[in-house]
């Protein structure tokens, strides 16, 4: 899991649990609405809420973590600049 | 303590650019001379026969992904064309000719060469005439960082030092160290070596937009710049503890959307057992 921040300012977390085939491999806990509860959303959903420069944060990491290419992976989470 | 130099000094006092083989030299000339013909062109790869013998290899890549086996330079030329061609010359000489024994930078700069071609395939702000290009900007792109390393190990040392320490991006180390960034350097070099004034100012771009002097390239150096950092996020960096950043404007000029993001990564990590088997053909 990992902190990151929305496009609008706002702190949200990305839990990678899975290679990117599976829709909940990657799952944004977004900040509730005018304090309401938390929502997980798969990444495919939240797409518009992030920059570029985090979806790409996003999916290289799943692909280092659980993909198929043969990447190293990171030796701590976050690593990716 | 080191003292940071003007790039005019540092070009003619202390690090001589290397030149590239003759023929690579006269490809480079025929292929921009409107009257040439392709049996001149494969003529002049034929003449070099180590060159001709890894453009073959090259041509016959996965990377290519062509369907049949292309045994001699004037088919390679026929079916691919001069502008490929020169470019794959550029890719069988360059980095024999810098003598880099740099496994991950060469690593990387296949890599972003890979990247950038599944980039620009897809860039709305790019015209289709780069695409053929693509690759050569992302293996050219860090020629500049070589150049430290051979030149001047003491500097590229604490500059590796200093990105380390405060996590700040190689190109902002190297001015306040070396004086020049290597964007710089290689766009020198890429000029002297009489490259096509479009890699030119693609390379001096890569990490400041406003670097590229030519408007119509600042999306393609744009794209570069996302490449780099797509590699860089993939553990694919030129140097460990790499740091990358790409500016607001890189963004907007190369144009992506964030829906288009997954589909791109996901051709680019399809692309990977190419990386392998050019960084191979490169040496």
């Amino acid at each position: 899991m990992g902190t990151l921040s929305l496009q609008d300012g706002r702190a949200a977390n990305v839990v990678l649990i899975g290679p990117r085939e599976n829709p909940r491999g990657a799952t944004l806990v977004l900040p509730g609405e005018g304090g309401g509860p938390v929502r997980a959303v798969p990444l495919a959903q939240g797409l518009g809420l992030l920059h570029p420069q985090t979806v790409i944060d996003i999916i290289c990491m799943q692909e280092r973590l659980y993909g198929k290419s043969n990447l190293t992976p990171p030796v701590e989470l976050g690593e990716s600049s | 303590m080191s003292r940071p130099r003007d790039i005019d000094y540092l070009l003619e006092e202390v690090v001589t650019l290397p030149s590239l083989p003759r023929t690579v030299t006269h490809i480079t000339q025929l292929v921009s001379d409107p009257n040439c013909s392709l049996a001149m062109v494969a003529k002049a790869v034929s003449s070099d026969p180590a060159i001709a013998l890894k453009t073959l290899r090259l041509v016959n890549s996965a990377f290519y992904g062509l369907r049949q086996q292309v045994a001699t330079v004037e088919h390679a030329v026929v079916l691919l064309g001069m502008k490929v061609i020169r470019n794959l010359v550029f890719t069988a000489t360059v980095f024999d000719t810098l003598k880099s024994g740099v496994d991950t930078l060469l690593k990387h700069s296949v890599s972003c060469g890979v990247a950038m071609r599944v980039l620009v395939e897809r860039g709305k702000n790019i015209p289709v005439e780069y695409v053929e290009e693509a690759f050569i900007y992302g293996l050219l792109h860090d020629i500049g960082m070589i150049l430290f390393e051979q030149f001047l190990p003491r500097e590229h040392a604490l500059v590796s030092a200093a990105c380390s320490a405060r996590k700040i991006p190689r190109y902002q180390a190297e001015r306040e160290i070396i004086g020049v960034d290597h964007a710089m350097v290689g766009m020198r070099l890429a000029h002297k070596w009489r490259l096509p004034d479009n890699i030119v100012h693609v390379i001096a771009g890569h990490h400041e937009l406003d670097q590229c002097a030519n408007a119509a390239m600042k999306p393609v150096s744009a794209t570069l710049a996302i490449a780099d950092y797509v590699c860089t996020a993939c553990g694919l960096s030129s140097y460990e503890d790499s740091v990358v950043r790409v500016e607001e404007q890189v963004w907007e000029s190369a144009g992506f959307s964030n829906e288009e993001i997954p589909g791109i990564l996901e051709a680019f990590f399809e692309a990977f057992p190419s990386i392998e088997e050019l960084v191979k053909l490169t040496l």
